[in-house]
């Protein structure tokens, strides 16, 4: 049995957004989500633009640290002309300051980054959580369950990461809970308490049979992959997904588990689990963002794997001390843009080094073990944050 | 390196072992090989100064500086001291009881700083055991360098090391290399916690961890006494691009509710002149983007909050916070300034990093009430600032003797036990 179950959608929170220009700014960016394929038509660079524009000119109002970051790189709303030079947010500003273009009074929701009690974690306040939801659900269907897009049908989706109940402050458990009440059929749920994951509850609902043409989707936490994995080593057990299932794995491993460089995660996952590698699906996000990115292996399966996200989002590599795109094919710090972050800030800078593929990007991540050349403790990893 | 050929290595120091000098001419002639490592003109000096830059991305500025200052007490004089020191002035034997070196012990370097790769591989020659000693990835050349000096010091001494080069993710000869009644070893925590899981319950193990420093500056210190402070902190985080356990990873400023401007500025100039004549190392374009990052952070805050500042000068970023919460360090010379009104938030602040603390660069200024209660924040070495990369030989890493983790003691009773 599922540790928690699912109670009541989210979706249909009453929405918070009460300025009236920015109601308007939702209701057409919620438009373009709510098309019945987003992706139909060709990468709309005009109608993103403008509406990156109309954003940025809102945000730089209504959120006085991007205002005075802005000032003080000289790009003002009369100033900027391109979607491409809107200033980019650092993300872990997040963690210091409120980067909100709502009164605090309205805050619906906050999101907060995982850390241990002594890291400082980052907070993406909210007062409408319907354009957060409205973002998700597309993108995970399209990347992950691509024969129920734009469908009716259901899933077994057995996740291995709290309940929202369990975890109301954590957008992944957020994320997971809209599309296991959508999606998901009755065997679905959700199979870790905190750390501790209910293995046998995860066999249990992975034996229960599926309906015809009802996929099976694992996904969760890298380390909760990690935990079920070394469970089934230590207890002799085995899982062999059916035909058809995938796996998707996101996050770090942030000392919850062994660091495994994502390949060798992949690999054992495969092998454990009894599912190709190429059925595994990576899934970049952020707790500051309200979109994600996804492996394109499920619904581009014939051509090159890299990440892709929903139309509302673009993303640039840039140099890290310049700002500037770096040439295609070099490494080059995330700078994302999502639209669906119409009460934050839409332009965020990651800290993380990324390459361009072809329509879109691969995550260059540093591999566990391969260290410094110092004998330094990093502070970030002593704290967990 | 295969598993056989780690095999085949060890047997050769097994053999080696019977052929080592005797305790007192071991450790004379390990003296004389640190003598000659320290000496500038000397072959191995110069072959660390003209080829570490390019195999471990230092600049040829820092590797040559800081070899001189961390090298410069590391006499063999020095050596013959702390040797007795630990092992008693017989060199292994104390009453009845003698010094029953393990048979051979395997080195598992981490790093790419040279001075902990030279006392790890002399550690098990001083007590009399032959060395079985995989180079870090980071650093291929010192352990090299090591071995080809002893071996011309003395044939004898030279046999008794072998360099395995092994790669980590080969598990048949990690397996080979860690089939050692010692494994003395240096890294990550997690690194370290991967080989103790390997290791049978009965080999000693000797790891290090990584730890990190911090400075102790006084925030109401002016004048000449700030300049050398200031100086010798730059000294401290320009060494080694503050990529080493004992580089300061930040400073807490000591006695005002935020950094003083005098502080501030002085600090700043002395990291402009000093970055200036030690230049940062490569950078990696991952941790480029780190540093990017939390410089840009770091700017918004100040945008919002006088008491935090920024200053991106000639290879460093400074920034002076407005608390004392701990923030991301990725060192590469991006220095956080931490205000600690009193003891109290001064203790607060460190105890968050206890458990990894090495080293606590001090002002020279600084109250003995603040010197007491840093002797008692977990650190194993309290030292001028200026002085943070040159510890001494006889340093306690870890809180731990240097050679006596690795000296395996027989205590003889009876007939003939005097």
């Amino acid at each position: 049995m599922p540790l928690v179950d699912a109670e009541g959608p989210l979706t249909g929170v009453p929405e918070g957004a009460g300025d009236p220009s920015r109601r308007a700014l939702d209701e057409r960016v919620r438009a373009w989500m709510a098309e019945p394929d987003p992706w139909a038509s060709a990468p709309d660079d005009a109608r993103f633009g403008a509406l990156a524009l109309e954003l940025f000119a809102y945000q730089f109002e209504h959120c006085a640290p991007y205002r005075r970051l802005c000032e003080r790189r000289d790009r003002t709303p009369g100033q900027v002309d391109r979607w491409q030079d809107i200033p980019a947010v650092p993300a872990g500003a997040f963690k210091e300051l409120r980067i909100a273009c709502f009164d605090p009074s309205a805050t619906r929701h906050v999101f907060r980054t995982s850390g241990t009690s002594t890291a400082h974690r980052g907070a993406l306040h909210l007062d409408t959580l319907a354009l957060y939801e409205a973002s998700l659900v597309p993108s995970f269907e399209r990347f992950l369950l691509p024969e129920l897009a734009g469908r009716p049908g259901r899933a077994r989706i057995v996740v291995l990461a709290p309940s929202a109940n369990t975890a109301p402050d954590s957008s992944l458990s957020h994320m997971f809970q809209v599309m296991v009440e959508r999606r998901g059929d009755g065997a679905s749920g959700f199979f870790m308490g905190g750390d501790a994951l209910d293995v046998d509850g995860v066999l249990a609902a992975l034996a229960e049979p599926c309906g015809e043409g009802v996929p099976t989707l694992v996904c969760g936490t890298a380390f909760a992959f990690v935990h079920l994995l070394d469970a089934l080593g230590r207890e002799g057990g085995a899982i062999r997904l059916p035909e058809g299932a995938r796996v998707m794995e996101t996050g770090g491993f942030k000392g919850r588990s062994r660091e495994l460089a994502r390949d060798a995660l992949h690999h054992e996952i495969a092998d454990g689990l009894g599912v190709p590698a190429t059925r595994i699906v990576n899934q970049y996000g952020m707790t500051e963002l309200g979109s994600q990115f996804y492996d394109t292996r499920l619904n581009q399966p014939e051509s090159p794997c890299r990440k892709l996200g929903p139309p509302w989002t673009r993303v640039l590599l840039v140099d890290p001390d310049l700002g500037t795109p770096v040439a295609d094919g070099e490494p080059g710090a995330i700078r994302i843009f999502d639209l669906a972050n119409t009460g934050s800030v839409a332009c965020l800078q990651t800290a993380d080094l990324g390459r361009r593929a072809g329509d879109g990007f691969e995550v260059l991540g540093r591999a566990p073990g391969a260290e410094e050349r110092g004998c330094s403790i990093a502070v970030d990893e002593m704290l967990g944050g | 390196m295969t598993a056989g050929e780690v095999r085949a290595a060890r047997e050769r120091l097994v053999q080696a072992k019977a052929d080592l000098p005797d305790a007192a001419d071991r450790v004379e002639l390990l003296g004389a090989l640190l003598d000659r490592l320290r000496d500038p003109t000397s072959e191995p000096h110069q072959k660390l100064v003209a080829r570490l830059p390019a195999a471990s991305g230092f600049s040829p500025e820092v590797v040559r500086e800081g070899l001189r200052l961390a090298l410069a007490d590391w006499t063999g004089e020095a050596l013959l001291a702390l040797a007795r020191r630990e092992l008693g002035p017989d060199l292994g034997v104390r009453g009845a009881r003698r010094l029953a070196p393990f048979e051979t012990v395997t080195v598992v370097l981490g790093g790419a700083l040279p001075m902990p790769t030279v006392i790890e591989m002399l550690g098990p020659l001083v007590v009399g055991s032959p060395a079985l000693v995989k180079p870090a990835s980071r650093d291929p050349l010192t352990a090299r360098v090591v071995a080809d000096s002893l071996a011309e010091v003395s044939p004898e001494l030279g046999r008794a090391v072998e360099i395995a080069s092994v790669r980590s993710d080969d598990g048949q000869a990690m397996a080979a290399l860690c089939q050692a009644p010692c494994v003395v070893a240096s890294g990550s925590d997690a690194t370290m916690g991967a080989l103790r899981e390997h290791l049978p319950a009965t080999t000693r193990f000797v790891p290090h961890g990584h730890r990190l420093s911090v400075a102790v500056l006084d925030a109401r210190a002016r004048g000449d006494a700030l300049a050398r402070d200031a100086a010798g902190l730059a000294t401290d985080v320009c060494l080694w691009d503050q990529l080493g356990c004992l580089s300061p990873a930040f400073a807490l400023v000591v006695g005002e509710p935020t950094v003083p401007d005098a502080v501030w500025g002085a600090v700043g100039d002395a990291l402009d002149a000093r970055a200036a004549a030690l230049p940062r190392g490569r950078v990696a374009p991952a941790t480029a983007a780190v540093l990017a990052h939390e410089r840009q952070e770091a700017q918004m805050r100040a945008d919002a909050n006088a008491d935090v500042r920024v200053r991106e000068g000639n290879d460093f970023v400074l920034v002076a916070e407005a608390d004392a919460r701990l923030r991301p360090l990725p060192g590469h010379r991006l220095l956080r300034l931490l205000p600690a009104p009193g003891e109290g938030e001064l203790a607060r602040a460190l105890a968050d990093v206890a458990p990894h603390l090495a080293a606590v660069g001090i002002a020279a200024s600084m109250e003995p009430v603040v010197r007491a209660l840093l002797a008692r924040s977990g650190a194993s070495r309290l030292c001028p600032l200026g002085r943070m990369q040159a510890p001494p030989l006889s340093w306690s890493h870890d809180g731990q003797p240097v050679f006596l983790p690795l000296a395996r003691w027989v205590d003889l009773e009876g007939p003939g036990a005097d």
